[in-house]
């Protein structure tokens, strides 16, 4: 495993974090966001299928994590607190917009940030999650920005350990299979 | 390509991707927060509230005969470039937030504030301010202009505490707003607030030799770095923080600046004063310190660092020369003013180019002028000239100047502003 995948969130950094935002300090907050946003946005990604979507997504889970802030107990896994926060919002998110649902493949694409990420890369992302199902997708992308264990991934999901790794092993696949074409 | 590898990419491209909005998210639950707060005040006292509530209406409208809309207790008014206006009932909760020019309207639009007291509205506003940028490193100062007097220290206090905690290194001028109509006029004819109307009026009430035309095109934070000149001070006035000056040279290289001019080292100066002034259509730094027993005043443009005006002086002679501002910013500004030569001034032309400066202990050329032409009673003025000299061992102004069709002199102690002599 490569060391982005090791390190995993400082989860004590980010209980600091959720205190200072806990006595309004929003140093704390702008902390938390920059160590946990990309993470949060590529679930949301991953589960609402449209960048604008996963955008507000990300903001109404961001709002909410800062006023459960004040009421948040340390597990010592606040990131997984933060995660199953996300998922809420982002099935909330489809259930009142069940359009969302149904995107077509030509529809899920990613068109803003032209600026940020060339059309190869996108183009990459754009192929690799279109060939994914829902929860294949959700599992790759949570194991690669959080570097969490399939077990923690499992949790986070509700789901069983051996789901989530046929589902990761299905994803891999397809996703070599990608690469190897585009090769 | 290894799992891992495919993985690491997807990592990296996603954080691409993610966009920034952590300020929006600030303030929407910032807002959110003062929503609830009020919702729940509403919900608790609503049912007891009622019937006395009724019964208050009921008052109003049977008896007074007046319809139940909230009393204005005080009008708030906030500069900075976006112009905003807060009126507040007497429970110090907002009635009505408006825009009043374009930014100021950009600024409120989004913002739905009625109903919040003061401090809660007043930090949701700041920091939106804040977030759109009319407030920055270069523009930190905000004019509060209250029809209350009862609340212009408190509410100054708040704005500048929210700055503070916003870790922003912001400035507050407060001031009380006049009963003058012609405010009005002055502030629709320059497309300015009434509030920054009435401090350019007052301003120039101080210091004829400003121009209202020129005030007008100046931000707050300008007006704000005048106010901070001692020989601006205006009695009606309260200021908090210090106005920026990260669009100018900044005092230390003014100095630097003048110093070189005269070949002198800051260790060989004395008596060494810095203000800064509006000269020139520039803010300006005017250096004052004695070299070699020669008084030196030299006027810094604030933006370029060109010098303006050099003017020297001692007992046995004065000399006094100018420079011909032929070089970048200023030319565009200035044409071709030959600064500083000669010494009349018809009182409308703005250049102080004819004063002789004093040391600190005297009380200036502006104090001066207002001592001789009250003695006068003189408004209007021409080829005004004074001298800081020496008689009898004393340090005075000679001023002479053409008022009321007759010629005017006056001999004033530079130290105390006693009228010595006149013709």
């Amino acid at each position: 495993m490569t060391d982005f995948c090791k390190q995993s969130i400082d989860d004590v950094l980010l209980d600091e974090c959720l205190e200072e935002i806990a006595s309004d300090d929003m140093d704390g907050f702008r902390k938390l966001y920059e160590l946990t946003s990309h993470i949060l946005y590529g679930f949301s990604l991953s589960i609402v299928k449209n960048e604008y979507t996963a955008q507000d997504c990300l903001h109404d889970s961001y709002i909410k994590i800062i006023e459960a802030a004040k009421t948040y107990v340390s597990k010592s896994k606040p990131l997984a607190w933060m995660l199953t926060i996300t998922r809420n919002t982002c099935l909330q998110s489809l259930r009142e917009n069940r359009k969302q649902a149904n995107l077509t493949e030509e529809q899920w694409i990613l068109q803003a940030h032209e600026e940020d990420v060339s059309a190869v890369d996108r183009e990459f992302l754009n192929q690799c999650l279109n060939q994914l199902d829902d929860k294949e997708r959700q599992v790759i992308m949570l194991h690669s920005l959080t570097g969490y264990k399939f077990k923690e991934i499992a949790q986070i999901l509700k789901l069983p350990l051996s789901t989530v790794l046929s589902r990761h092993n299905r994803a891999i696949k397809k996703l070599q299979q990608i690469v190897k074409q585009e090769e | 390509m290894t799992p891992e590898k495919i993985k690491e990419k997807i990592n990296k491209i996603v954080q691409k991707i993610t966009p920034d909005i952590s300020e929006q998210i600030i303030l929407d639950a910032r807002k959110k927060a003062y929503q609830t707060k009020k919702e729940k005040t509403r919900s608790f006292s609503w049912k007891p509230a009622l019937i006395f509530a009724m019964s208050c209406l009921l008052f109003v409208t049977v008896i007074v005969n007046k319809p139940a809309t909230p009393v204005v207790a005080a009008t708030i008014s906030l500069d900075i470039n976006p112009s905003i206006e807060i009126t507040l009932d007497e429970n110090d909760k907002i009635i009505e937030i408006i825009g009043k020019n374009e930014e100021g309207i950009s600024v409120v639009e989004d913002l739905d504030l009625e109903g919040y007291q003061v401090e809660a509205a007043l930090k949701v506003l700041i920091e939106s301010l804040l977030k759109h940028g009319f407030l920055n490193e270069n523009a930190n100062s905000i004019l509060v202009t209250v029809d209350d007097e009862d609340i212009t220290d408190s509410l100054m206090k708040m704005i500048n505490d929210i700055l503070v905690e916003d870790n922003f290194d912001g400035s507050v001028v407060c001031q009380n707003l006049k009963d003058n109509p012609d405010l009005v006029k002055l502030a629709e004819t320059y497309g300015i607030s009434i509030g920054r109307a009435q401090l350019i009026t007052e301003l120039i009430a101080l210091d004829e030799t400003y121009n209202i035309e020129e005030l007008a095109k100046l931000n707050v934070t300008q007006l704000n770095l005048l106010l901070g000149n001692p020989e601006n001070a205006l009695s009606g006035i309260k200021r908090m923080g210090q106005a920026s000056q990260k669009d100018y040279i900044g005092e230390e290289k003014a100095k630097e600046i003048a110093l070189s001019s005269v070949g002198a080292k800051e260790t060989e100066i004395s008596d060494y004063n810095i203000e800064i002034d509006y000269r020139h259509r520039n803010i300006v730094y005017v250096i004052k310190f004695v070299y070699n027993n020669i008084e030196y005043v030299v006027m810094v443009n604030g933006t370029s660092g060109t010098i303006l005006e050099c003017e020297q002086e001692n007992k046995q002679y004065k000399y006094q020369y100018g420079y011909n501002n032929s070089s970048g910013l200023d030319d565009e500004n200035s044409g071709n003013n030959n600064y500083g030569q000669g010494s009349s001034n018809n009182g409308t032309n703005g250049g102080k180019g004819n004063n002789s400066y004093g040391n600190g202990s005297c009380i200036g050329q502006k104090n001066v002028k207002r001592i001789a032409l009250n003695r006068a009673n003189a408004s209007e003025y021409n080829n005004y000239r004074s001298e800081l000299s020496l008689q009898d061992g004393k340090r005075v102004y000679c001023v002479e100047f053409e008022a009321n069709n007759r010629q005017y002199k006056y001999v004033i102690d530079a130290n105390t502003g006693e009228i010595l002599e006149e013709k």
